[in-house]
């Protein structure tokens, strides 16, 4: 056999050239050790994805899962933390298409649960709902947005709202004003505090979700919720570019030409808004109920807030008592194995008990309404509660409750209005021109 | 025959990490830009060239990415490729402290891409940034400004950002180059009446032209690929001014879920990228070589 010249300078025959490769082979294809066989009772792992990577809804994760364990020492639950921006975008749908679907997911309510139904990846969870009276835990509003059509895919565990005003309670004490109610005091207010020199309202729309959601929701109260529904829903004949929705968007166009917006707001990320505002250079900051928890590690102590719903547009055909709303929860792989188990620890996460823990450490608007007592509850939390106990009407968030991938026009055309790019009309006129031409290919 | 099969043998682990990293993808990314898919599902479309076509229609920002790649290779070009020519002359000079300098100006390269962007996030924040509180300082508070907020500024600033992390690199290049220029034919110029600028010009310069040319083949093929820096420092906004080709793309596929339309412009990018390789290819093939 001819010899061919080996790395260290030796010789290195084609028999001893090709045992090397299979050595690199070879332990990939060992049959499993037999040590397993002899284990008294087979482990079985429940892969949960989640988008919480820290802070101290992870901690209560981690405390939950441990329990859950020790009470059941053959199911081992396996989480995998993504980062939400990440998750939201690439992180879940990776893992489907690229073959390692979670057995329990997280997972934002309406428009993605139907998504996720029609692709395939959802578990009918309604008749495990009906067993043990499971379902009568949860708040009956929480089910609008986990079904879909007619049975439910989503354990709903957050009903949150997601673009109340946020107000620095210390400022307006100071400066004598209270929580506007209605659309001209809430202008006077922002006036007074620009004329002390203080950004009125304080955002950072860098990832476009956080202007959008309130301008929607303004728009909504000005068009009415069967319109707005109507045309974030796409329906054939409808247009962003009504006189309803150009009313609505031109009330934020008329706030920005006023100067009552922070400076460069597209620049800054959601977290970099919610901090101008926890350092009082913004009185005001429009955000969902997640606020707390951030406040909970980011804002100075003694720091004060609390929120106001969006006031009541004067002549607007929207109930102006309404509130924008997002809930969330986990859905099931519907080709999971592990579906008995994989429900087994959804019950367990949303007990009372385990619920209660939620509110308390995370100021999580939980939908296990027997979990938010008095004593359980953060007082911001229960600020919340209240707006939304006064609530006639519900309007989903145009990012989440629409299809974040259909309404990015909407979004960009929210943006150029709050950063005195466009009028409202124009940046409207293009979102229709942008949809229209997507349509071709989506 | 077994001397022929033996060299394949060692090159089947190279070119199954090839084909399944580059070879598969790149085929699978051109066929799926044929074809309308959401990215969930089974449920896929082929719908021809369509996805090629609505990167030039109304509410795609690829063309305008496109010229902010333009605008980004120029910045970057300026920024990288001569301040760093510039600091490697300085440094040729071998002056005191000198090779503490030529570290300094490295540095910046060990550091990843989004720690980069953070930093200069910081370094351009509108309130509390190192560039508004210098101007105010110096009595300039009036050209402060919201850098990446303002869309007029936020693309120069993700240049310079990226300037400041490569130039040391470029340094490096070019310094490495200029060592291999023979002193006496500097000693020989300034016979002839050369200044320091006579001698840069006529003798370092044209010397370095193969080290150039590499440098702005880097620089081109590096602006085209351009996506962590800006993801970092602006994620292609505020109302897309800093949209660049990489972003977009990721953009339309994760974000629109539109995969066949991002592998189409996936593929359109490709393209871009590989004639300016190609072009160099060709101008090496041709150049005469100095010899010294």
């Amino acid at each position: 056999m001819k010899a061919i010249l080996g790395p260290s300078g030796g010789t290195l025959s084609m028999v001893q050239t090709a045992l090397f490769a299979a050595l690199l082979v070879v332990p990939a294809c060992q049959p499993e050790k037999e040590h397993r066989t002899t284990e008294p009772a087979r482990q079985i792992e429940v892969t949960f994805a989640h988008s919480t990577t820290g802070g101290p809804e992870k901690v209560e994760i981690d405390r939950t899962i441990a329990e859950f364990e020790a009470l059941h020492p053959n199911i081992k639950i396996k989480q995998n933390a993504i980062e939400t921006s990440v998750y939201e975008t690439i992180g879940l749908k990776a893992l489907f298409s690229g073959g390692t679907p979670p057995d329990i997911y997280f997972q934002w309510g309406k428009y993605l649960v139907g998504e996720y139904q029609e692709a395939g990846y959802a578990a009918d969870l309604t008749d495990e709902l009906e067993k043990d009276d499971w379902k009568a835990r949860f708040a009956p509003e929480a089910w609008a947005n986990a079904t879909y059509k007619g049975r439910v895919y989503l354990v709903p565990t957050s009903i949150d709202l997601s673009a109340v005003v946020w107000y620095n309670k210390t400022m307006f004490q100071q400066l004598g004003l209270s929580p506007p109610t209605t659309w001209t005091e809430f202008m006077r207010v922002c006036e007074l505090l620009k004329s002390k020199g203080i950004v009125p309202v304080g955002f950072g729309n860098r990832d476009l979700w956080p202007a959008a959601n309130w301008s929607a929701h303004l728009m909504s109260r000005v068009a009415g919720e069967q319109l707005y529904d109507d045309v974030l829903s796409l329906k054939p004949g409808t247009k962003f570019a009504n006189d309803g929705f150009i009313k609505g968007l031109g009330m934020v166009e008329e706030m920005a030409r006023l100067g009552y917006f922070n400076a460069g707001l597209n620049g800054l990320n959601d977290i970099e808004g919610m901090m101008l505002f926890f350092q009082g250079r913004a009185a005001m900051h429009p955000v969902g109920g997640w606020l707390i928890n951030v406040a909970k590690e980011a804002a100075p102590q003694g720091f004060e807030y609390d929120p106001f719903n969006m006031p009541a547009v004067e002549g607007g055909r929207g109930n102006q008592r309404s509130i924008l709303w997002l809930s969330s929860g986990y859905m099931v792989y519907r080709d999971t194995k592990h579906f008995k188990e994989a429900v087994e620890f959804l019950r367990y996460l949303t007990s009372v008990e385990v619920a209660k823990r939620f509110v308390n450490s995370c100021g999580q608007f939980n939908s296990v309404p027997a979990a938010i007592t008095k004593e359980s509850a953060d007082p911001h939390l229960l600020s919340l509660v209240s707006i939304y106990r006064k609530a006639k009407a519900v309007v989903a968030a145009p990012d989440v409750g629409y299809g974040r991938s259909r309404m990015i026009p909407f979004m960009d055309a929210t943006a150029l209005v709050i950063g005195g790019q466009k009028t409202a009309r124009e940046a409207l006129e293009q979102c229709d021109r942008a949809i229209e031409a997507m349509k071709g290919s989506v | 025959m077994l001397k022929k099969v033996t060299p394949y043998l060692y090159i089947i682990p190279a070119f199954v990490f090839f084909l399944g990293i580059i070879l598969v993808p790149a085929v699978a990314t051109f066929y799926l830009s044929f074809y309308n898919w959401s990215g969930l599902g089974t449920n896929i479309q082929f719908i021809g060239l369509e996805n090629y076509r609505a990167a030039f229609r109304e509410g795609s920002y690829f063309l305008l990415s496109l010229r902010n790649n333009v605008v980004y290779l120029v910045a970057t070009l300026v920024v990288e490729l001569c301040f760093g020519l510039i600091i490697a002359v300085i440094l040729d000079t071998k002056l005191r402290f000198f090779g503490m300098f030529r570290v300094l100006f490295f540095s910046p390269m060990v550091l990843s891409m989004m720690p980069v962007g953070l930093l200069w996030r910081f370094v351009f924040s509108p309130d509390v940034g190192i560039v508004n509180g210098a101007l105010r300082v110096l009595g300039l508070g009036s050209l402060a400004r919201p850098w990446l907020g303002d869309p007029a500024t936020a693309l120069y600033a993700v240049c310079l950002a990226s300037g400041w992390r490569y130039a040391g690199f470029y340094m490096i290049l070019f310094y490495a180059g200029l060592q291999r220029i023979p002193k006496h034919l500097y000693e020989s110029a300034r016979i002839d009446g050369a200044s320091d600028i006579g001698c840069f010009l006529h003798v370092s310069l044209p010397l370095l032209r193969e080290v150039i040319v590499i440098c702005v083949l880097l620089c081109a093929t590096g602006a085209f690929q351009a996506f962590d820096i800006v993801y970092a420092m602006t994620g292609g906004k505020p109302y897309h001014s800093t949209e660049v080709v990489a972003t977009w793309l990721i953009d339309v596929a994760f974000t629109h879920n539109r995969y066949g339309h991002g592998s189409a412009i996936a593929v359109m990018m490709t393209f871009i990228v590989f004639v300016i390789a190609f072009t160099y290819l060709m101008y090496t093939r041709r150049r005469e070589i100095i010899e010294y």
